[in-house]
């Protein structure tokens, strides 16, 4: 299958998702074209509209590569979300004990401490996986709710602001704050970061030798270690870049928007990671766009429910079909078996793995 | 004869491929018939036709007068159709009576199939462990508990896929005694082999297969094993002298060469404690071709991945040229100039996911010919793939092509020029042409000998011993860990190899 | 800290509580068996959740409900054993896909069904059968037989689930199926069939936790109602080391550390109550990390047989 019949399926699946959509849609009584009009239009054509949509798309950017770098690996980090958490802590915690810094000192050190955070966070699954074979699926998730649980104490606990109505911290000093890329809205620089670490990530792979190399301990990792590289070491390194990145997410989310931590504060933006890097065929320069569509789709249901009255639900039902679809059309038909998307969790990776056309002895 | 099982015109293709081409096969009760052919040749494609896990795009199979679509696995069980996979189908977590009850309909497996597995188990004089998971068992025992499953299920047809090549010799005559006893009970035994005298003892017929077609169905005692060969390889092929040049007189003389490589009383003990390797001393010269004869699985693959660093010795030291290596990595091995190529070119020595041209850098990816200005230069990795592409005849020779697309002969031959190129000092060689048609054998050999030529020690792993023989100076043999002793092949007898190569621990030491 | 009565409480809050994980759970637990992963339990709950409510809704029966929740749970398990078996998708990022699929959808179709008031609509539920005399044992009693009918359908549920997948043919099967597809398909396993089986079933023991949410606990669908349930049993399948049995009392420790944490905020303020919520998790890591998860994780879960893949 070449890249135009993939770009041609993947064009009829988002068509597909959309269809299926725009008949829930009719069903509730609405005009489907109308509605999606608004919906497109609000996410990416009017201007408060994409403001919301960059918002959301920047988690989703940062998770998305902290999902795909391990992957790449042959490391499913599906803990995102708690990463984000204690990166978004360890950066609140940071900015809060240190309030007088500059902001060329202060918000660089908060990324840092955040990423630290973050890094630490997936270091614990990364060790089991290197060094003791426990799968990383299950660890990650596993931690995902731990996270949760030590931030919502923070916040209710050591780090809650004095007479908060609700589990939250104190505000980051003025300074920290995200500068704002659209005047007057809250569309803030984090997602300019997401898409420079995106091509970074991108060259990084494509053209350094340990980019190469932690590519290649995915791909084959007995060839790897034929190729002198350390299979653990870089597992730890791609977890740690993993952890690090959603970590910074975390903090983005904190300095850049709310300026507060929250008990909560990441709505699933872990997850969305993982559409976000699937949906990319694990290619770090096709995530931006794809995080931007998803974040695009979320930000324009709810414009969508208060401008024409369809439910916005209709929208997370059109999310998880376009991910059905897509995943469908990226795999082959029965009959040729040779998918081109093998399976992520196994040493497979998505789009990459082609399989051989031999024939058998 | 009776007929018993009728195929005709089936074909199969995948992609571009004919991996079989109206092959047509008449067979009855009570006979072996053997399917000779070259890797490719389409036998085990065949196989995996008859009993249903390909689905043929023509043709027809009638048993017993009915014609049968084989559509699964459980539908060629139902038709008493079984196979014996040269990569065992058990469950490694279950024991043998578990795995072989796995599928069978409910009256199959009351308390009477447990009576029944060990009478099996008698009439054919299997042992067996029945208190231990599979994964515990010995390769042997594991085949056993594979014919079990088939006799259990009442085959009344069995495939054998290259059943010998995983036993060691003294299991071998056992298990050709298991199926003569299997064929005088009436079954009708396929027997894939390329091995020509097993098939002399075991076979009625032989039915030689050649680019997914069937070439001829002969009786196996009146035909000369000449033209089995002659058909196996084709009639061009046979054409061309048998004999190959005595390439031994043209060899120099390396005895009193530098020395290129020196292990001494290097042992490796794994981490539960068994002794894969133990003392082990060996020389090599520049120059010579040190060949590392024994049966599978006596620790030659570990002394090579011992030599290029990707196992460490427990104890003991290895000298490349003057230089202590024990304890260097594996990239400054490849710096110090020591090619290496592995037993498995899938599983280790290519990614098939990556291009041609990706495929002769990823080994040393951070080597200054393939970087400029510090970063990957994607152009000079083309150019050197591109060179290697056209010397050693690489097909398809676009390097843009993922490796998978690619035979394995080509495959191989990437391998080949990869670490050819790098081996300036020492080539280690793991079971270089399994797997390789003639044609790409003698290739593959060809490089090998002109490598030596130049100057550079090799040394050569492959349980194939006719290719050892021919090819090395020196054979040393292997067997338990240790090395049984080292041969002159020009004056040994192949007993005094089989006695080194099955020599007991016990008698070692 | 804790007396008797608080101690009762507990432990009736745990079978409350863990009932749903651990229906989702033995689901989980029937999926990975035959090699398939179910991330899918947390969209299965809803709709089994919605099945029940709309079920009871309609005909003012809370048995009916149940069988409405059921077949919802059957669809959706096929449905995602379509893309795992069928299409070979990624069984985790179709999980995830059902996961999104499923709130929305449900989310959508109960303002159809029960109009914008959606909190409003009270369906009828599960009264608690109190099992004469054994409900009187101090502490233990109105825990373990004061309880409502879909907790006893756990238990008998969850010792058939073992008996089936220890003990019977089928079950053998399966197991040889997780454990090694081709090896079972060339034994002549129907392994497609058992794998949507397995996935069907699997769907609808998540869909029977969101029943017992809606039919025994708050009689009334609410969107996203699983609130991360789905995800605990996965966590309740590792801590019960793939067994029917150990994944039921893995899922009723999270219930008891759940009901505890409940307690433990009114009781006693000063203790951070997220540490019991924690506890389970930490628990989990910490039986995944000593006992290895090698050992009795189906060695071929999560990755899709293709008979002809070479």
């Amino acid at each position: 299958m070449n890249s135009l019949v993939m770009q041609r399926r993947v064009a009829l699946a988002l068509l597909l998702a959309l269809t299926v959509g725009g008949f829930l849609i009719l069903f509730d009584g609405h005009n489907p074209f109308a509605a999606y009009k608004v919906l497109f239009f609000e996410s990416f054509l009017n201007y408060w509209g994409f403001s919301n949509t960059l918002v959301k798309a920047s988690p989703m950017l940062l998770a998305g590569l902290a999902v795909i770098i391990p992957m790449r690996a042959g490391v499913f980090n599906i803990g995102g979300e708690g990463q984000i958490y204690i990166g978004g802590l360890f950066g609140t915690v940071f900015a809060l004990t240190a309030p007088d810094l500059p902001t060329v000192l202060g918000v660089p050190l908060i990324f840092l401490a955040a990423a630290i955070g973050g890094a630490l966070w997936a270091a614990i699954p990364a060790y089991l996986k290197a060094y003791r074979g426990t799968n990383e699926v299950i660890v990650t998730l596993l931690m995902n709710f731990v996270a949760i649980h030590i931030v919502s104490y923070a916040v209710a606990g050591p780090l809650l602001a004095e007479g908060a109505p609700y589990p939250y911290s104190n505000e980051v000093a003025e300074a920290y704050r995200l500068p704002i890329v659209m005047p007057r809205s809250d569309a803030h620089a984090g997602f300019v970061f997401g898409l420079s670490m995106a091509l970074i990530l991108y060259f990084w792979l494509r053209f350094t030798p340990s980019g190469f190399q932690l590519d290649l301990v995915g791909r084959n990792a007995r060839a790897a270690a034929y190729a002198g590289v350390d299979q653990r070491k870089t597992i730890i390194r791609a977890m740690l870049i993993g952890g690090s990145l959603a970590g910074m997410a975390g903090a983005i989310e904190v300095i850049g928007l709310k300026y507060r931590l929250f008990h909560l504060f990441s709505d699933g933006y872990g997850y969305d990671g993982i559409v976000v890097a699937f949906l990319a065929a694990l290619n770090p320069i096709v995530a931006p766009l794809t995080a931007l569509f998803l974040a695009g789709l979320s930000a324009g249901a709810g414009t969508m429910q208060r401008a024409i009255g369809v439910d916005s639900s209709v929208i997370e039902v059109v999310e998880g079909l376009v991910v059905v679809f897509v995943a469908a059309a990226l795999v082959a038909p029965r009959n040729s078996s040779k998918p081109i998307l093998k399976n992520l969790l196994i040493g497979g990776l998505f789009g990459r793995q082609k399989h051989s056309k031999k024939k058998e002895a | 004869m009776e007929e018993f099982l009728r195929v005709t015109g089936v074909g199969k293709t995948f992609g571009a491929v004919r991996a079989l081409n109206d092959v047509n096969l008449l067979a009855s009760k009570g006979e072996c018939i053997a399917i000779l052919g070259e890797n490719g040749a389409g036998k085990t494609t065949l196989a995996s036709v008859l009993i249903g896990l390909y689905q043929p795009d023509s043709g027809q199979i009638v048993l017993d007068g009915v014609q049968i679509s084989v559509t699964s696995p459980a539908a060629a069980i139902e038709h008493g159709i079984g196979m014996i996979h040269q990569h065992f189908s058990l469950v490694g977590a279950m024991t043998a009576e578990e795995n072989i009850l796995i599928g069978l309909p409910r009256e199959k497996r009351g308390p009477a199939a447990r009576a029944r597995i060990r009478q099996l188990c008698d009439d054919f004089d299997f042992t067996v462990d029945f208190n231990v998971p599979v994964a515990k068992m010995a390769v042997g025992m594991k085949q056993r508990v594979e014919i079990l499953k088939a006799l259990f299920r009442d085959v009344s047809i069995l495939i054998l896929d290259e059943p010998t090549s995983v036993l060691a010799p003294t299991e071998v005559a056992p298990f050709l005694q298991g199926v003569r006893k299997l064929v005088a009970t009436g079954c009708l035994v396929f027997f894939i082999s390329h091995k020509l005298d097993e098939i002399r003892e075991i076979a009625d017929r032989v039915m030689i297969m050649r680019h997914g077609r069937v070439e001829g169905i002969l009786p196996v005692a009146s035909t000369p094993m000449a033209q089995m060969s002659a058909l196996m390889m084709g009639q061009a092929d046979a054409d061309q002298p048998t004999e190959k040049p005595n390439t031994k007189e043209m060899r120099l003389d390396t005895t009193q060469a530098a020395k290129a490589l020196v292990v001494s009383d290097v042992s490796l003990t794994t981490s539960s404690g068994a002794e894969i390797l133990k003392e082990v001393d060996l020389t090599l010269r520049a120059g010579e071709i040190l060949g590392i004869a024994g049966i599978d699985g006596n620790g030659q693959t570990e002394l090579s991945e011992v030599i290029t660093g990707l196992k460490r010795q427990t104890s003991g030291t290895i000298l490349l040229g003057d230089k202590e290596i024990s304890g260097s990595s594996i990239a400054a091995r490849i710096a110090d100039g020591i090619g290496f190529v592995p037993e498995d070119r899938h599983a280790e020595g290519l990614v098939l996911s990556l291009s041609v041209e990706e495929n002769f850098a990823f080994r040393s990816i951070g080597e200054d010919k393939f970087m400029s200005g510090g970063m990957i230069s994607r152009r000079a990795i083309g150019k050197i793939a591109e060179d290697a592409v056209k010397a050693y005849d690489i097909r398809p020779s676009n390097p843009k092509l993922n490796a998978s697309a690619l035979s394995g002969g080509n495959q191989q031959k990437i391998v080949m020029a990869r670490e050819v190129a790098r081996a300036r000092n020492l080539l280690v060689v793991v079971q270089p042409t399994k797997g390789l048609d003639v044609g790409a054998t003698q290739f593959v050999q060809d490089q090998i000998r002109a490598v030596a030529q130049s100057g550079v020690g090799v040394l050569y792993i492959s349980t194939e011993l006719e290719h050892v023989l021919e090819i090395s100076d020196r054979v040393a043999v292997m067997a338990f860990g240790r090395i049984t002793g080292v041969v002159n092949p020009q004056n040994t007898t192949l007993q005094n190899i089989g006695l080194l190569m099955t020599a007991s621990p016990e008698e070692v030491v | 800290m804790f007396d008797l009565v608080l101690l009762g409480d507990v432990l009736a809050g745990t079978a409350r509580l863990g009932t749903p994980i651990a229906f989702a759970a033995l689901g989980g637990v029937i999926a990975e068996r035959s090699g398939l992963y179910n991330i899918g339990l947390e969209g299965q709950i809803l709709a089994g959740a919605l099945g029940a409510a709309a079920g009871s809704f309609a005909t003012g029966s809370a048995l009916i409900g149940l069988g409405c929740g059921v077949i919802c749970g059957l669809i959706s398990g096929l449905f995602l054993g379509y893309m795992s078996i069928r299409l070979r998708i990624n069984q985790l990022v179709g999980g995830i896909a059902l996961n999104l699929l499923l709130a929305g959808l449900t989310a959508f179709l109960s303002r159809q069904i029960f109009g914008a008031q959606a909190g409003g609509a009270r369906v009828e539920g599960f009264t608690q059968i109190h099992i004469p005399l054994l409900t009187d044992i101090p502490v233990l009693g109105p825990s373990l037989f004061s309880q409502d009918p879909l907790f006893y359908l756990l238990i008998g549920i969850a010792v058939l689930a073992w008996y089936w997948l220890m003990k019977s043919h089928k079950g053998l099967d399966l197991r040889a199926v997780g454990e090694n597809p081709k090896a079972a398909d060339l034994a002549g396993v129907p392994v497609f069939r058992l794998q949507y089986l397995a996935i069907s079933v699997s769907g609808a023991l998540a869909a029977l936790a969101g029943a017992h949410l809606v039919l025994s606990q708050v009689y009334v669908f609410a969107e996203g109602m699983s609130a991360g349930k789905g995800f605990i049993a996965l966590a309740a399948i590792i801590l019960g080391r793939w067994s029917p049995i150990g994944a039921v009392c893995a899922a009723l420790f999270f219930g008891f550390c759940d009901a505890a944490q409940f307690k433990l905020q009114f009781s006693s303020p000063e203790v951070p109550y997220q540490l019991f919520l924690i506890l389970p998790y930490i628990a989990s890591l910490i039986a995944l990390v000593i006992l290895g998860a090698k050992a009795s994780a189906p060695a071929s879960v999560g990755l899709p047989y293709d008979r002809e893949h070479r």
